[in-house]
């Protein structure tokens, strides 16, 4: 069998397309200094890294998990507790926070990717419920009100941190989609009897991208509680399940190019605009948008551009 | 709260085991008829109790006729998910994906509406649905809000009422022969797609229904829903999906631990204790305790 990973090739208009996202979050630096720019295309990278988690693993594999949450506020908490209690520099607190993220992600993916269809839909989108109920008591009986402390008072460091995991996952997960890897976890997605009638553990590979899509979701929600200052239960709501879901949607899933599409315009877009009216439709907006791109264009932007190209 | 004896614990735990009856039996209703998860059930009890909240304290409506009017409207709403959004030869889990959006929709939207700055004067946080059924009685020595009391008894009408159109009428004919084969419905004259809406029109007053009596008891705000549809579909789950007496039975077992917990060990618990059993359920016996089938 020859490695997974071998054979990607990438001269494609997808990958320009992922080098040039690159540039343009990346470029804000080089043009300004203004904290306002860098903490929205913070933002962005942050977003982009979720929805990217996203697709590896539900745009591929079709397990459509609504509970991203987990790994991102798992990550958070990781993070946080070892900056403050055991006083780690924030870049390993960082990547162990991501592995973090994927141990606990071991223990809900064992169990709740034996589930289908709708099954795996409801239990992805309870665990961070229970998850963020459980904590919020935990507050209360601890005496601490908004949760761990953990602050990097430092905008480039945040921005820095938030574009590398970016690329790195852009990059990462581009190579994975078109690998034989890849091909593997679309073929679960297209008919997952099938596959293992061929011989795949299908299991094997479904913790394989839920893993990837936990290290990278836990990563980013570790930079997102280094930037916010504090690890608290509402790191496990529901926006952060589901805005990446609405960015994939959006751009186009299953394509890796797509969630990034879709969190430069949801994010950046409706940021940058800065009108009172629109900020405060902007959940409005995004999930009226997700409905219609549902149910007129399912295969969203990229999916277009693609057909159209 | 009051002091928690064994009997105390029965009381409250069979006050509230009855409206989750209702709440979970709409819930199941709809799968088994039409085979849909509606992740936008939740979010139609929260627009009742906003709907009523509006009713009663903007334009001074009486609280029946606000009660009324909510229900009609939120039969409406799911009328029209049915029909435009998760209809049209969609499979469960397109359906379950575009009714979670559609729940999103209506969260988004009311969050707008009642806290924006395009609406400042609608801006009261979290919303609070006055108590309309003032008192209290005593059930063996146990104090019960009426209002509570009042919730069992039309929870019970509307079961009783459901349970009276599902057998006797033309139209519970048609629910149960679509539920059974839609393709024998069909060719028997039944429109199966007007009877999946008439459906969920009915699912939505009963969690409606449900709502509206217990809004004065809690906090109401945008994301209440959330909550809600898990909670129901625990109930159906553990339940069993499409047993009938199984979701009974179910939901009075989460009523009595959501009081037990309540009451003995700490509110702030309570949701977190009844989805760790669904979790378990789910894990090791997915078709439920009263299910049939593994499916």
């Amino acid at each position: 069998m020859p490695t997974l990973l071998g054979e990607v090739k990438f001269r494609s208009a997808s990958f320009y397309t992922i080098i040039a996202s690159i540039a343009l979050l990346g470029g804000v630096e080089a043009i300004t200094h203004n904290p306002f720019y860098l903490g929205v295309f913070t933002l962005i990278s942050i977003y982009g890294v979720l929805a990217l988690s996203w697709d590896v693993l539900s745009g591929l594999t079709g397990y459509l998990n609504f509970g991203l949450a987990f790994p991102f506020g798992a990550g958070g908490y990781t993070a946080a507790i070892l900056s403050t209690r055991f006083a780690t520099p924030p870049t390993i607190a960082i990547i162990v926070g991501g592995l973090g993220a994927v141990g606990f992600g071991l223990l809900t993916g064992a169990t709740s990717l034996r589930l289908r269809g709708h099954f795996f839909i409801m239990v992805t989108l309870l665990i961070p419920l229970a998850t963020a109920d459980f904590l919020n008591y935990a507050l209360t009986e601890d005496g601490s009100i908004f949760g761990v402390n953990a602050l990097v008072n430092n905008t480039y460091y945040i921005y820095n941190a938030s574009l590398l995991i970016f690329a790195v996952a852009a990059v990462t997960f581009f190579a994975v989609a078109n690998s034989r890897l890849g091909l593997v976890l679309k073929s679960i997605r297209e008919n997952e009897v099938a596959a293992e009638s061929l011989g795949i553990n299908t299991s094997k590979f479904k913790m394989v991208a839920f893993a990837l899509s936990n290290l990278f979701a836990g990563m980013i929600g570790a930079v997102y509680v280094f930037s916010n200052g504090v690890a608290s239960p509402t790191d496990f709501g529901l926006l952060f399940s589901a805005l990446p879901v609405f960015m994939c949607a959006l751009g186009g899933m299953g394509t890796i190019v797509g969630p990034i599409i879709g969190s430069i315009l949801l994010e950046g877009s409706i940021d940058l605009l800065r009108i009172n009216y629109i900020q405060d439709a902007r959940l409005l907006i995004a999930a009226l948008l997700l409905l219609l791109v549902l149910l007129f264009f399912p295969k969203g932007i990229w999916g277009y551009v693609k057909r159209g190209g | 709260m009051v002091l928690a004896t064994p009997i105390s614990f029965l009381v409250l735990g069979a006050t509230l085991g009855v409206i989750y009856v209702l709440l979970s039996e709409g819930f199941s209703l709809l799968y088994g008829v039409a085979g849909v998860l509606n992740g936008a059930y939740g979010a139609l009890y929260m627009v009742t109790d906003y709907t009523v909240f509006a009713l009663l304290t903007r334009f001074g409506l009486a609280a029946p006729l606000s009660i009324l009017l909510a229900l009609v409207f939120v039969a409406l709403i799911a009328g029209f998910v049915q029909k435009y959004i998760a209809g049209r030869g969609k499979t469960t889990l397109e359906a379950l994906f575009l009714t979670l959006a559609f729940a999103f929709v209506l969260q988004y939207l009311v969050q707008f509406v009642q806290c924006s700055s395009a609406f400042p004067a609608y801006c009261q946080y979290p919303a609070y649905v006055p108590v309309f059924i003032q008192g209290s009685a005593s059930i063996l020595g146990v104090s019960v809000f009426n209002q509570y009391l009042m919730a069992d008894a039309v929870s019970v009408g509307v079961l009783v009422a459901v349970w009276v159109t599902l057998t006797r009428t033309r139209l519970g004919r048609s629910i149960r022969a679509v539920s059974q084969d839609t393709v024998a419905a069909a060719l028997v004259g039944i429109n199966p797609a007007r009877v999946v809406v008439v459906t969920s029109m009915l699912a939505a007053v009963m969690a409606g229904t449900s709502s509206v009596f217990l809004a004065s008891y809690q906090t109401v705000d945008p994301t209440i829903g959330w909550s809600v549809l898990t909670l129901a579909f625990a109930i159906v789950v553990v339940g069993g999906l499409g047993s009938l007496v199984g979701t009974v039975i179910a939901a009075f077992m989460f009523a009595f631990i959501d009081t037990y917990v309540l009451l003995y060990i700490n509110p702030l618990l309570a949701d977190f204790v009844s989805l760790l059993l669904l979790i378990v359920v789910l894990l090791v016996r997915p078709q439920g305790i009263f299910g049939k089938e593994a499916s």
